[in-house]
């Protein structure tokens, strides 16, 4: 009678017998001994350190950690043009937000006219691509400058969902 | 084949990690919560006793807490944690300069027995030092073995999870923990025989 290999002892403990295996598997574990023998060991082992808790850390561990990232994000200098730190959604919404009052007030009805390159405000953020954030809304592209008011607005807006 | 346990706990973790994602900062200190204690002990199974573990673990969640946003939800929560650990475990040992892989004393790909560092067991035990000696008895493993030791008997993680987590061949998963336990085994005997006794 050939016993299993090494392998397939942990292989059936841990659930990982391939299922094309699994009917010899348990039909060998069923008539040897040797193989029962070796494998109520493997699993007596394995019971026995599941049983143990891990190493804790101290009990102030989350603190100490919640203030280092405090910290940290007050000492963090601003990486790009945005006005808010990312990546937060929220702080997405309120700036699109933001954005929107600003474009009512700038953009209503009988406004100063600008020039187009001087209205366009970035968001920075991840997601858009440096071409669309490179973009310029310009009367060349009459469908974003109409749709937009001239503010050109990133994938973060739309992925955040704030309707604009 | 998941771990009922796990199952629970990858939608906790799943409705966590939305919750930041969403802007509360307080889902963040509960994913600490939850992963604190297993992070520190598998770091402790990387290094070996190491008197900067608990900082090598705010280190690690320092740098969850950072790349969480870019977090695909490709592997789970924890084989991408333990992955960053690793990572970080590595970092480490290179600015010590133990250039030599993470992994190094163990015994490559030879499929060999795990080194025996462990101090012996007496035979002799009280019932309440049974979690201390089977501590040591996991101290006792080379790094690679603890390693895989904790992924699959402590956190049920699959063969492909330990081995995306640790970087290794599964075949590689596979062998090692069968090695680990087989050594555990030995070790653990007395005391394993005592815990059957009424
Ligand atoms: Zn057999």
């Amino acid at each position: 009678m050939k016993h299993l290999a090494d392998e397939e002892f942990t292989d059936h403990l841990l659930g990982e017998t391939a299922p094309g295996r699994r009917k010899e598997t348990a039909a060998h574990l069923h008539a040897c001994p040797a193989c029962r023998s070796r494998l109520a060991a493997l699993r007596a082992a394995a019971s026995a350190v599941a049983a143990v808790p891990p190493a804790p850390v101290s009990a102030d561990f989350t603190a100490k950690l919640m203030a280092r990232i405090g910290e940290g994000e007050k000492a963090a200098p601003a990486e790009h043009i945005g006005i808010f730190s990312w990546p937060a959604p929220w702080k997405l919404v309120f700036a699109a937000c933001a954005l929107m009052l600003f474009a009512a007030a700038f953009f209503r009805p009988g406004g100063a006219p600008v020039p187009a390159t001087s209205r366009i405000l970035y968001l920075a953020d991840g997601p858009a691509t440096p071409v669309r954030l490179a973009g310029l809304v310009s009367p060349a592209q009459p469908g974003v400058e109409a749709k937009s008011g001239g503010i050109y607005f990133s994938d973060s807006c739309r992925t955040a969902g704030c309707g604009l | 084949m998941e771990h009922p346990d796990r199952k629970e706990l990858i939608e906790l973790e799943n409705s966590l990690i939305s919750r930041f994602i969403g802007g509360d900062a307080e889902a963040f200190a509960g994913l600490v919560d939850i992963y604190k204690d297993r992070v520190h002990q598998f770091i402790l199974c990387i290094l070996g006793p190491d008197r900067e573990a608990e900082d090598i673990a705010q280190e690690v969640f320092i740098q969850i807490y950072k790349s969480l946003g870019a977090f695909r939800r490709e592997s789970s929560f924890g084989t991408w944690a333990y992955s960053l650990t690793r990572n970080v475990c590595r970092r480490r040992l290179r600015d010590r300069g133990r250039e030599a892989g993470l992994f190094s004393g163990d015994d490559g790909e030879s499929g060999g027995e795990p080194r025996d560092a462990a101090p012996s067991v007496e035979i002799k035990f009280e019932n309440e030092e049974t979690g201390k000696i089977i501590r040591a008895a996991v101290d006792g493993l080379s790094p690679l073995h603890r390693s895989v030791i904790f992924l699959s008997c402590w956190e049920h993680l699959s063969y492909k999870e330990i081995a995306a987590a640790l970087d290794i061949p599964i075949g590689t998963v596979r062998s090692r923990i069968h090695n680990a336990l087989a050594a555990l085994s030995t070790r653990l005997k007395p005391v394993l025989a005592e815990e059957k006794q009424p």
